[in-house]
């Protein structure tokens, strides 16, 4: 048929004409009107801030004749000094990338077919509304059976979670639990809050897990590995980039992290190294630690870490000794199922010596406060607790547990969800089981995606509805601290006008919002007011020339620095119960959990089987990056890391494809790569790969992906996903 | 080329890019497709498709030599350097929006020397390479039928220009 008519069209002198185009009007792209003012603008700088990691470092972007050509690091920004790294430089092309989600679509085929048809943004909006609407019908009115998801890195998040809250579904759904949940909790348990580490002014680090060093792209990742004065000890199961660069490299047994604390705290106390004076006045239950961790010693712990107990010890007094020694709080370390009860211990260690609220030790975190952005809150007669607020014990009602949230969902247990609407999170690929996730989706009488590729998720969903590039958008103001050093704030401001047929994450859902009513019959739209220019100038309001600053540079700072002190002079209160560093918690006691961190064995997984180990990957920011094609250039597959002994006796040679299957019907095919740099119970791969989506060509099929090969296992006291109790088997195909 | 050539080139160039536009029923009808069915399938050749964008409607995807961001900002300085402006929802090497942008020099009747600058810095290359990736991946015909024709004309052109006598002062 394709061939017949081919050939009809080419045979005829009229096939082009008569095609129902008879009547052309003109130009439709190219206008003289403006071109002169437009060439008189060759070159302009806009002062803006990165999106491809956390960092948000501000950049000058130069745009020539109105196409971006490069990302300038903004040198009077305090994080980046004049530093812009690989990845962000990546970030310039994206606008124009070719694989870009440009236009409203809707679903034609079945999910993951990739048939479509683009949309109108209204057609869109109408047909979200419909099954929208209709689901909710089906379920007695109540707005709890559809689940909001959204990601971090985005400034217009706030208003994704403000359309949530004015729909009136309490279910929000947000990255931390699949990150660093037990990091946060366990720190917040011991010193009342999430730190930042001072580790420019820390002359001795303990890094657990955390891979500073592929992760975080800044000068003061810089500083702390080439200033050969400083002295860093990785536990890392995997020879990482950050293993290379530190003093002294301890492949861990994975799940023993804990153990390596509570030894160091056993030498530490044992040896009266703490520092007491310290401890008397800031510290609550140290008697009870020094009875604790009696039974741990260096030998014990060497038995459990594999690490010799000489070496622990000899780390113990070398760390109790250098003031400003600083044990890294994470982010990533062994996410087993103690996780917060490891990251309490990693506190606690901090704690004895004496570093929190110290130069070189955990700081703090603060920011520049901007102006509380305020909506009305719209009330709902018919409203539901969400799903998971029994399993989970510090549940975060705006982060939620990803992993038994699903598992709840899929079986609709209190209720069903039937709608998902997810925000820039890209959940078939990071959230462990894809199996289950695709499951889920499966149940789903509705799912709408807004992003600006077409990721896992997108491929998956009904509508999918294209929010503009950060390159392109204004994005309000985001407060963070520098390394708790110079609380900064940063925007984005648009190099180029928005492309395509895309809108901002506001527009987005300022849109959406005129299709749904509230109780009392009001269209939700009437809950935003202003725009996205007018939150900008009133959040920094009360800072004179703020706006001005950062128009002009594309951050804000008003010279303050970390208080560093604030709490142990007692200007601020320690925010735990007791107002106390707490070694020993009467809040967990009363819940059921151990008072103080108690060491269980991680399970034998079991002879040749292999702990999967995730973890980061220098070229890449988790799943985001690794369709980037600069970046891809780099690494255009990943391949699981096997141990060069533990290879050679199964006959795998680098190269060699392999099967690795899970205990819970995961499998996945790729790629090996043979290492010393591995422990031999334990394989890794980078994140990113095996796309399901054909519409991000240069990962579908290059690879295999996380999600595929994790179990879905959860802790119940932060809800954090445990990435590092998937147990695999391996042949070689 | 005489003036009224152009015109009829140009003309022609506007009708090419009219086909590359998102399809109506109508030429869905002409084409014995459903429109939904030819809607799908010119989503996956341009737009979001199967395995990549098996046709990306962009020149810069076509060099072989040049960086892409590079040729654009450089394409949209010569069309602002000659009076255009061109559409800003769209990348600069858009090729319905070069073609038209060829279409307004030659009914402008833009000087010999102006096509030549144009042609040579900016139509080399990528519409054959667009035209092999359309061969392959175009299962409906008309796409490729419209990049095989802009090489024709592409080549018309060329011919045309390179018979004109240099202008001496």
């Amino acid at each position: 048929m394709s061939i017949t008519r081919r050939k009809f069209l080419k045979g005829s002198a009229a096939g082009l004409g008569c095609l129902g185009i008879s009547s052309v009007t003109g130009f439709r792209y190219v206008s003289k009107a403006h071109a002169e003012e437009l060439a008189a603008q060759k070159v302009k700088y806009v002062a803006s801030s990165c999106a491809i990691c956390t960092n948000k470092c501000v950049f000058r972007g130069q745009v020539v004749n109105g196409v971006i050509k490069r990302l300038e690091p903004q040198p009077e920004f305090a994080k980046g000094r004049g530093m812009m790294c690989a990845r962000g430089n990546a970030g310039a092309w994206t606008p124009y990338d070719p694989d870009r989600v440009k236009y409203p679509m809707i679903r034609t085929g079945k999910r993951g077919e990739g048939k479509w048809k683009k949309a109108t943004w209204e057609e869109a909006y109408a047909y979200i509304a419909e099954k929208t609407n209709k689901v909710v019908e089906e379920e007695g009115g109540h707005r709890s059976c559809i689940g909001f998801v959204s990601s971090e890195g985005t400034y217009h998040e706030h208003y994704w979670n403000q359309f949530r809250a004015v729909f009136g579904s309490p279910n929000s759904l947000r990255h931390p639990t699949l990150c660093l949940s037990s990091v946060i909790r366990g720190f917040m348990a011991v010193i009342g809050t999430y730190p930042s580490v001072d580790v420019i002014n820390s002359p001795f680090i303990i890094l657990a897990g955390a891979d500073r060093a592929e992760s975080i792209f800044t000068p003061d990742t810089m500083d702390m590995f080439s200033d050969r004065s400083k002295k860093i000890i990785c536990l890392d199961p995997r020879f990482t980039k950050t293993a290379a660069k530190s003093t002294k490299w301890y492949p861990i047994k994975p799940g023993t992290d804990m153990a390596f604390a509570l030894a160091m705290m056993n030498v530490i106390i044992g040896e009266g190294l703490h520092d007491k004076a310290y401890v008397d006045k800031y510290a609550h239950g140290f008697e009870q630690l020094t009875k604790h961790v009696k039974q741990y010693t260096p030998e014990w712990a060497a038995q459990e870490t594999e690490i010799p107990a000489q070496d622990i010890r000899e780390i113990a007094r070398e760390f109790a000794g250098t003031p400003g020694a600083v044990f890294y709080p994470g982010r990533r370390s062994s996410w087993q199922g103690n996780d917060v009860e490891t990251r309490r211990a990693i506190a606690m260690v901090n704690v004895i010596v004496g570093n929190f609220d110290r130069k070189g030790g955990l700081i703090p975190s603060v920011a520049i406060p901007t102006a509380n952005y305020f909506y009305e809150p719209a009330w709902y007669t018919n409203s539901r607790p969400r799903l998971e607020e029994a399993d989970v014990t510090f549940l975060n009602p705006r982060d939620g547990s990803w992993i038994p949230w699903r598992d709840r969902a899929i079986k609709g247990d209190p209720y069903a969800i039937r709608g998902l609407y997810i925000y820039k999170q890209n959940v078939v690929a990071s959230l462990p089981n894809r199996n289950k996730t695709m499951e889920l989706f499966d149940k789903m009488d509705i799912i709408v995606c807004v992003d600006t590729f077409m990721s896992d998720t997108a491929w998956h969903a009904d509508v999918v509805l294209p929010e503009t590039s950060y390159l392109e958008r204004l994005d309000p103001p985001n407060g963070y601290g520098v390394n708790g050093i110079e609380p900064t704030l940063t925007i984005r401001q648009p190099l180029i006008k928005p492309m395509f047929d895309t809108r901002s994450g506001f527009e987005i859902v300022t849109g959406l919002a005129r299709y749904f009513e509230d109780e009392d019959g009001f269209t939700l739209d009437e809950y935003f007011e202003g725009d996205v220019e007018s939150h900008t100038r009133d959040a920094v309001a009360d800072y004179p020339g703020a706006l001005e600053m950062m128009k002009e540079k594309g951050f804000f700072t008003d010279g303050r620095t970390a208080p560093i002190g604030d709490y142990l002079s007692g200007k601020k209160a320690i925010n735990t119960p007791t107002k106390k560093l707490e070694l020993y918690s009467d809040d967990f006691k009363n819940r059921g959990f151990d008072p103080m961190p108690t060491y269980k064995k991680p399970a034998d997984i079991g002879a040749n089987k292999f702990r999967f180990v995730v973890g980061r990957h220098a070229i890449h920011t988790q799943s985001m990056t690794a369709a980037f094609p600069e970046l891809n250039w780099h690494m255009p597959e990943n391949t699981v890391w096997i141990n060069a002994a533990k290879a050679k006796s199964m006959g795998i040679k680098s190269g060699d494809m392999v099967q690795l299957k899970n205990r819970t019907g995961g499998d996945v095919q790729i790629k090996a790569q043979v290492t010393e740099g591995i422990r031999p119970d334990c394989v890794y791969y980078a994140n990113g790969y095996g796309s399901l989506s054909k519409g991000q060509p240069l990962v579908y099929g290059k690879g295999a992906s996380q999600a595929q090969i994790l179990e879905a296992h959860f802790e119940p006291i932060s809800g954090n996903a445990l990435m590092h109790e998937t147990i695999v088997e391996i042949r070689k195909v | 080329m005489i003036n009224q050539e152009r015109q009829e080139v140009a003309q022609r160039l506007l009708e090419l890019v009219a086909l590359l536009e998102y399809p109506t029923p109508e030429i869905a009808e002409r084409c014995d497709l459903g429109c939904e069915e030819l809607e799908s399938r010119y989503i996956r050749l341009f737009v979001n498709n199967l395995g990549g964008v098996a046709a990306p409607p962009y020149a810069g995807c076509f060099l072989e030599k040049q960086d892409r961001l590079g040729f654009m900002s450089a394409f949209s300085g010569f069309c602002l350097e000659h009076g255009m402006a061109i559409d800003p929802a769209q990348p600069p090497d858009y090729i319905p929006m070069m073609m038209e942008v060829l279409a307004m020099h030659l009914s402008d009747d833009a000087q010999r020397e102006t096509l030549l600058s144009l042609t040579a810095d900016f139509y080399r290359d990528w519409p054959k390479g667009f035209a092999a990736a359309l061969q392959e991946h175009d299962d409906v015909g008309i796409y490729v039928t419209v990049a095989d024709e802009f090489c024709q004309i592409l080549q018309k052109i060329d011919a045309e220009l390179a018979a004109i006598p240099v202008r001496s002062n």
